[in-house]
């Protein structure tokens, strides 16, 4: 009996201290920079923002993959504390009532510096601004373009004129765009150069929404990783971190919208993001999990 | 140790998290005090599972694959003999916790669980489960009791509710006070009531106060 709850404790020592090596790894990487995501072309600004709001979701993701373990081990403590209450075995609880103590003391410590992570999230916030989406689109455009010759990508634009305007945080939305845009030139390295193409759509929905709707003729989406594609750490990109579609679900939410991935027509694939207009704008803030599922 | 002693009459606690060990551990615990968890994987998993007829409430995680913790709640709310919800969110998050409460949690915790919480907040809900079914169960049989009436019993219950005297009822009613005095009775009998205090407060549940009495008798 006292084997078993030692092996228990050294188990749970080992979990616990694999975690904390685990949040000191991905830190360390996350300081060094992730040079392949920001193209050397993009603004200085929109990288600082970038990095921003990855060192935020990273943070969130940390936070809530560790706080799920960490509330185990509170609850398995707790029971076996209960249980030596219970039994009153004498010689077992003094030598154990400690240990369970230690453990329980280390969990809650841990679970402080993931409490702290996160308060360290909540000061993210949206500026939000009432304007026409064109320009912001127009402005993202701007940034990739010479990209886009680099890569022989063809843009072709569709923007509907006279948008009503909507309220968006410019910098954060410019990012989503961003990340949709570089995403989809990445996923035409193995289209033929002549018959690369990146579709860029702007139009009123219904008179609720507007749509920005980008389209490549790229590898596609692997229908066994569609439902996976905006979960934090889901990446199929060799070196990538697999935050970029989770960090740009958490901002197009934020505005109330939603954001989902269709296979393209024709190959390739299809990123939309809608926004409601102003009347029907719930605007929420960063960094609050969201219960649409994409595209609901 | 008052707090760990195990509730006395049967009930159910069912656990919808999706977290295997999370949700192992909690089932573990609450098996310890002297709970009867039932661990649910999902919320599609907890509609499925065996529901016992016993006062029973739902832990139920915030943030699962498939429909949400919130999405249940807001399906619970549509169903009258729903059991009380403690909701738990992932971390302390304000905003998640005053959209449950408004969605009709009854206590929203947040990981990792404080046991002496958590127990006292199941404890609660569970007491509070049993009290409604019972309620439930006093509305029902009045509900039976009320349809045997026959129309004209039924005026003449609203009518004594309202404090309205023999003469009135057999003037409004077209009746003679001999005859509103033998339906009295029956009322009486079919209510199983001895008493005007004892009719007003089966109105008083059946909720057949709110109308006024002049819309129910004259037709």
């Amino acid at each position: 009996m006292t084997g078993d709850f030692l092996n228990y404790a050294y188990l749970i020592g080992l979990v616990l201290i694999a975690q904390l090596a685990l949040v000191v790894i991905i830190l360390t990487y996350d300081r060094h920079g992730n040079p392949q995501r920001t193209s050397e072309n993009l603004g200085a600004e929109v990288t600082h923002h970038a990095r921003l709001a990855l060192a935020g979701e990273l943070t969130a993701s940390i936070a809530h993959e560790i706080a799920q373990p960490l509330g185990a081990i509170l609850n398995n403590v707790e029971t076996a504390e209960l249980i030596i209450k219970q039994r009153q075995n004498a010689a077992d609880a003094d030598l154990l009532a400690p240990i369970l103590a230690d453990i329980k003391r280390d969990d809650l410590r841990a679970n402080e510096v993931v409490n702290r992570l996160r308060a360290l999230l909540r000061k993210r916030e949206l500026k939000l601004e009432s304007m026409d989406i064109n320009p912001l689109v127009n402005s993202a455009l701007t940034l990739i373009r010479a990209d886009a010759n680099r890569r022989q990508v063809q843009l072709r634009i569709e923007l509907e004129p006279d948008l009503p305007p909507v309220a968006v945080d410019p910098i954060h939305l410019q990012q989503v765009l961003l990340n949709l845009l570089v995403n989809a030139m990445d996923s035409m390295n193995r289209t033929a150069p002549a018959s690369r193409f990146l579709c860029v759509r702007t139009r009123l929905r219904a008179g609720s929404s507007v749509e920005i709707a980008v389209r490549d003729n790229g590898h596609g989406i692997d229908p066994a990783n569609a439902c996976r594609l905006f979960e934090s750490f889901f990446t199929t990109k060799e070196g990538g971190m697999g935050l970029g579609l989770s960090i740009a679900r958490s901002i197009v939410q934020a505005h109330g919208g939603t954001i989902w991935a269709e296979p393209g027509h024709d190959g390739g694939s299809n990123f939309a993001i809608r926004l409601p207009l102003p009347q029907r704008q719930h605007a929420t803030r960063v960094g609050i999990p969201q219960l649409s599922s994409p595209g609901g | 140790m008052e707090l760990y002693d195990p509730l006395t009459s049967d009930h159910r606690i069912y656990i919808v998290d999706d977290d295997d060990s999370f949700r192992s551990s909690l089932a573990r615990l609450l098996n310890t005090a002297g709970m009867f968890p039932v661990p649910c994987r999902s919320v599609g998993d907890y509609l499925l599972a065996e529901h016992a007829d016993c006062p029973s409430c739902i832990v139920l995680d915030m943030l699962m694959p498939g429909p949400s913790g919130l999405e249940l709640l807001a399906s619970l709310a549509h169903q009258r003999n729903a059991p009380p919800v403690i909701f738990v969110t992932a971390f302390n998050d304000i905003p998640a916790t005053v959209q449950a409460m408004k969605a009709g949690a009854m206590d929203s915790l947040s990981k990792p669980l404080d046991t002496k919480r958590l127990l006292q907040s199941l404890r609660d809900a569970i007491s509070r489960d049993a009290r409604k079914r019972v309620e439930r169960r006093e509305l029902e049989q009045l509900q039976s009791r009320y349809s045997e009436l026959t129309p004209c019993e039924r005026d003449i219950y609203i009518g004594v509710v309202h404090g309205k005297l023999n003469k009135q009822m057999a003037l409004k009613l077209g009746i003679c006070e001999r005859s509103i005095k033998s339906h009295r009775s029956s009322v009486m009998r079919k209510m199983r009531v001895s008493s005007v205090a004892g009719l007003v407060k089966t109105a008083k549940i059946l909720d057949v106060l709110s109308a006024p009495p002049e819309a129910q008798t004259v037709n």
